[in-house]
């Protein structure tokens, strides 16, 4: 038998491998296996979901604890049709349980895991911290209503992403909300900075940016 | 290359021989082993004389189950092999909470069924454990069994979604799971859908080995380190 057939061979029935599956949170930042003096069970998922008797008021399937900060949200002269934004909700919230620099990332399961509380460290860029006026905002809804009052958005009912849907159904959570993963792929570090679109040439600000 | 030679070869690199998935976990001396006189279930008498060291007895008996005489109460239909304890009558609230994105969830969750009734006969709470043909003076539930540790309730909105349809579909739907029919369990040598679900269903069962199967903590179905029981069928 040729090599190449041998190889073809391999291949389709290496496909059938747990290996060949795409690995693409393990060993990236989300993956806190080794950080055993919190994380004693060696599993990856328990620091943010478990199986049974999680958070109800938190989804999917919420295990770590959610953070009781009052932020100081963003307000922008030119955010046309927007009030205000509100007090960050949906799954923002739950990353925030660990970005806003306060809340102990090894909070999870109900109790304090290990002895001493970890916080998000100051020096650190992924900590977003409680200010969030100098971040893009989130948790408002972004409707066609919106796209029309400000100009310079996008309908979101219409336009198109790279994902293949609407940024109603890529971006926006189920009720029509610009949060976190609006942006950011928790689960996949694949794009720089856990991106849910490739920012080169700002492709992920021109998804829904008119400019 | 003979195929001898290939066949080797491939075994060696994929390690794909049903050998591999041995199961190498038993059931005596497990969570599951109800004839530990030190397992504190608080079998009171006279069931502790008559279980006769018995480790299977609380759930299967050999003779007469499944709905027969007096104890029909306990049929459990097709998925109760042997079954003899006395079924929750319970009325559950389901997981229903959703999703917070588009595409990453359209599951039709209903209220337990298949085998999971089972399960749940002792862990909803509601049913003694030593509840099982005409033994029924146990009080300890697992409510009140080891601080509720292994108590899922009744309200299983907090819990994974049970019974319900995992199919190709719904991996097309919900682009964050793997196709069951094709992507391998890493169990035994099948599929999610043949060697995970109950017709086609998750069910506790697709998680958990009742039996202790494989040996490992929380009588799960395959080690969890580093998450590859949840991996395996999240595409993360």
């Amino acid at each position: 038998m040729k090599l190449t057939k041998l190889v073809l061979l391999s291949s389709i029935l290496l496909g059938l491998s747990p290996l060949s599956k795409g690995q693409n949170i393990r060993g990236s930042s989300h993956d806190f296996t080794s950080k055993t003096q919190y994380n004693t069970t060696g599993e990856l998922c328990i620091v943010c979901h478990a199986p049974h008797g999680t958070d109800a008021t938190a989804v999917p399937l919420w295990n770590h604890n959610t953070t009781s900060q009052i932020f100081s949200t963003y307000i922008g002269y030119k955010f046309q049709g927007i009030a205000s934004i509100t007090q960050p909700d949906g799954a923002s919230k739950l990353c925030l349980s660990c970005h806003d620099g306060v809340s102990a990332i090894n909070q999870f399961g109900g109790k304090l895991q290990g002895t001493t509380p970890v916080p998000m460290p100051l020096t650190t860029n992924d900590r977003i911290g409680t200010d969030l006026t100098n971040d893009h905002p989130i948790s408002f809804v972004y409707n066609t209503a919106l796209a029309t009052l400000d100009g310079t958005l996008k309908d979101p009912s219409t336009a198109s992403t790279s994902l293949g849907g609407t940024i109603a159904t890529d971006l926006l959570d189920v009720n029509g909300k610009v949060q976190c993963p609006s942006c950011h792929e928790v689960h996949d570090q694949t794009i720089y900075r856990f991106g849910k679109i490739s920012n080169a040439g700002s492709a992920l600000c021109l998804t829904c940016h008119n400019k | 290359m003979r195929f001898k030679s290939f066949f080797i070869v491939c075994s060696t690199v994929l390690g794909l021989t049903p050998l591999c998935y041995g199961q190498t976990g038993t059931i005596v001396g497990s969570k599951h082993d109800f004839s530990l006189t030190n397992n504190t279930w608080n079998f009171s008498s006279p069931i502790t004389a008559q279980l006769q060291g018995q480790i299977c007895r609380p759930c299967h008996a050999p003779h007469n189950t499944n709905g027969l005489s007096s104890w029909t109460q306990d049929n459990a239909g097709p998925f109760g092999p042997l079954w003899d304890h006395s079924l929750s009558t319970a009325n559950y609230t389901i997981y229903s909470q959703g999703y917070n994105f588009w595409r990453e969830g359209a599951a039709t969750i209903g209220s337990p069924d298949g085998s999971s009734k089972l399960c749940l006969s002792c862990h909803d709470g509601t049913v003694a454990l030593a509840n099982f043909r005409t033994y029924t003076t146990g009080t300890t539930t697992m409510a009140n069994f080891d601080g509720g540790a292994a108590n899922l309730g009744t309200d299983l909105s907090t819990t994974h979604p049970i019974s319900f349809t995992y199919n190709q579909a719904l991996s097309t739907t919900d682009h964050k799971i793997w196709d069951p029919t094709t992507t391998p369990s890493g169990v035994h040598s099948g599929t999610i859908d043949g060697d995970m679900l109950e017709n086609g269903k998750v069910q506790c069962i697709s998680c958990h080995d009742a039996h202790n199967g494989a040996g490992v903590t929380h009588l799960l179905i395959k080690s969890n380190v580093g998450s590859a029981l949840c991996f395996t069928c999240h595409k993360l």
